[in-house]
């Protein structure tokens, strides 16, 4: 097959690397930039604010991690974390396997059940005000149950466990296994890939939640990583309203240390991000496959 | 004697009742119990709990206990100026974001397709993706250091290149292009992900075909490839539309201001205020219900409307 290059093509082709390049550049750079000023000496920021990359390296701004309600929250964040991911994938398995099953009577209408939150809900008041009657406000279990349950992940997993072959579970109960083996010595292993998905997914999304902190805790010792880091990132930020500043040094100083702050929020989500993006992929080919 | 063995046959038909039945596969049953109980209280008790919208709520007789008072609610609600202006505000942002946004991932998917380079492609691919990945609080923070007046980098630019700083967070006419660039910068990786999951699935014998019969690239591209991903498309404008009432709470909360709330202010923000700060319940859910509604219309109506466009519909 004869393959002719014309200019226009060329062309094209060099357009779109460096039209890539540059989109790719501009998400990057400003985590760049914020990396950059939280290693930068106080001096040379005020010199030369406009950085391109770190001036006189000092670690001095990244003391901000002794800050007790910093050091507390992210604790209390991790520990949410891993008991809601570890929650949320066996309750998702759970509820999906028997939803993959055709055969099982009134399947339809638990169907319907977990799906209708997804398109419709009741508000955040009646929720809130539900919460609030049940005294579940300003505790840790309010953290976990929120999103518990969630309706697109249960589908997903239904979908593909309604994939495996039937002939695996017929197989199985003939030789006298009962529906909880079947689950766990033939569904759970094949799930694999989706499971990890879904585990990454929901962990990722409930270390970025700070929406639940906001809503129903008041104590600052149940806040989220999220709730804090709000509180010194943006409320902490005075010239959003004001268009002015106070004392330029405190200001300066205030910056580098709020950098500090994002890039240390930043980096579990950064050293987790090579596995969701190897797991991604293949669960989104996955779960796309329709019947 | 003969018809008492009869009998036994039939009185075990009779006992096919859902009872046995619920007894025979109990055990898938009580899998899905967890699951029900948490949706009968953290989903339909609340749904039931709009019944709010309806009263006149006081707090010592709660919600149950208030006075019925019909559509009153919903009187008040619309012929407020902010509810108008609210809603607007919310139409006019995702408006923007379907415009601008909502190509923007099927063009990088496009040209990402085109790159020959595997390595190049999947470095690509990784950097753009992350930034869906980091919260709004956090992304927040970055932009308004970026953006901010008095040494923000993006305004020292300017100011180098010899114009006036641009308050782009606290200006009218500033905040919801920041916003939408903002987007883009957040949700391109995303979408292009999923177009690009869609584009692999396009068989590689109907490029060979095309090429032999003489296709240039921009041929291709019209017969083969966007038919190709049309259904991904569709799928994700039937989202996206019925999301059109949430115009991204979690970006603007973190974002905005009272200087900007004149263009700024969406649904959910302002039914946060009005609802869990200064405690007017019933409008808040008033308008909640609203929200709600229109968003399952739409919903509906665009999977239907995109089926009978020939595209695929979420069911």
């Amino acid at each position: 097959m004869v393959k002719e290059k014309s200019f226009g093509s060329v062309l094209t082709d060099i357009l779109i690397h460096v039209f890539l390049f540059a989109f790719a550049f501009a998400c990057l750079y400003p985590f760049w930039y914020v990396l950059s000023v939280s290693l930068t000496s106080y001096e040379a920021y005020t010199t030369t604010p406009l950085l391109l990359y770190p001036k006189d390296i000092t670690f001095s701004a990244y003391e901000i991690i002794k800050e007790p309600d910093l050091s507390h929250s992210a604790l209390l964040t991790v520990v949410l974390v891993a008991v809601f991911t570890i929650l949320h994938t066996i309750l998702c398995i759970i509820t999906a396997y028997p939803l993959s099953k055709k055969y099982l009577p009134g399947r339809n209408f638990m169907l319907l059940l977990v799906v209708l939150p997804m398109v419709f809900s009741g508000g955040i008041i009646p929720t809130y005000l539900v919460m609030k009657d049940l005294h579940l406000t300003n505790t840790f279990a309010i953290l976990v149950f929120a999103g518990l349950f969630s309706g697109f992940n249960i589908v997903l997993m239904k979908n593909f466990m309604s994939q495996i072959p039937q002939s695996l579970e017929e197989a199985a109960k003939i030789d006298g296994a009962d529906d909880y083996r079947i689950l766990f010595n033939i569904y759970i292993p094949l799930s694999m890939p989706i499971l990890a998905t879904i585990a990454l997914f929901s962990a990722v999304t409930k270390w970025n939640d700070y929406f639940t902190g906001l809503m129903y805790i008041t104590n600052p010792d149940l806040y989220p990583l999220q709730n804090v880091l709000r509180t010194m990132i943006i409320e902490g930020n005075v010239d959003v309203a004001s268009g002015g500043f106070m004392d330029s040094e405190n200001l300066t100083l205030l910056t580098s240390m709020k950098m500090a702050v994002i890039i240390i929020a930043t980096v579990p989500i950064v050293c987790i991000y090579p596995f969701v993006q190897k797991h991604f992929v293949k669960g989104m080919l996955i779960g796309s496959v329709k019947g | 004697m003969n018809g008492t063995t009869n009998r036994v046959p039939e009185v075990k038909k009779k006992g096919r009742s859902m009872l046995t039945k619920l007894y025979k596969y109990r055990k898938l049953y009580i899998l899905f119990l967890p699951c029900f109980i948490y949706l009968i209280i953290f989903n339909y008790i609340p749904m039931a709990g709009v019944t709010l919208a309806f009263r006149d709520y006081t707090i010592t007789k709660g919600i149950w206990g208030s006075d019925f008072i019909g559509t009153a609610n919903f009187a008040k609600l619309f012929s407020d100026s902010d509810f108008w202006k609210v809603t607007f505000n919310t139409i006019k942002i995702s408006g923007l974001n379907l415009l601008f946004g909502f190509p923007a991932p099927i063009i990088l998917a496009l040209m990402l397709n085109e790159v020959r380079s595997i390595k190049y492609k999947r470095s690509i691919q990784t950097v753009i993706f992350l930034p869906h990945f980091i919260s709004w609080v956090i992304l927040s923070g970055i932009i308004i250091t970026l953006l901010r007046v008095d040494g923000g980098i993006i305004n020292l630019f300017i100011q180098k290149l010899g114009g006036e700083p641009i308050a782009f967070l606290s200006d009218n006419r500033y905040f919801v292009p920041t916003l939408i660039v903002a987007n883009i910068w957040k949700g391109a990786g995303w979408g292009t992900i999923i177009y690009l999951a869609a584009l692999s699935g396009i068989d590689m014998e109907l490029y060979e075909a095309a090429m032999i019969d003489g296709a240039n690239r921009w041929h291709r591209m019209r017969y083969i490839t966007l038919p190709g991903i049309v259904g991904a498309i569709s799928i994700q404008l039937i989202m996206q539309l019925s999301h059109i009432l949430s115009a991204g709470f979690d970006q603007i909360f973190n974002l905005y201001s009272p200087l900007v709330y004149d263009t700024a202010d969406i649904i959910d923000t302002y039914v946060y205020r009005i609802g869990l700060i200064n405690g007017k319940y019933e409008m808040a859910t008033a308008l909640g219900l609203f929200k709600s509604v229109v968003a399952f219309i739409l919903i509906i109506t665009s999977n239907k409307i995109i089926k009978k466009l020939g595209g695929d519909g979420i069911w």
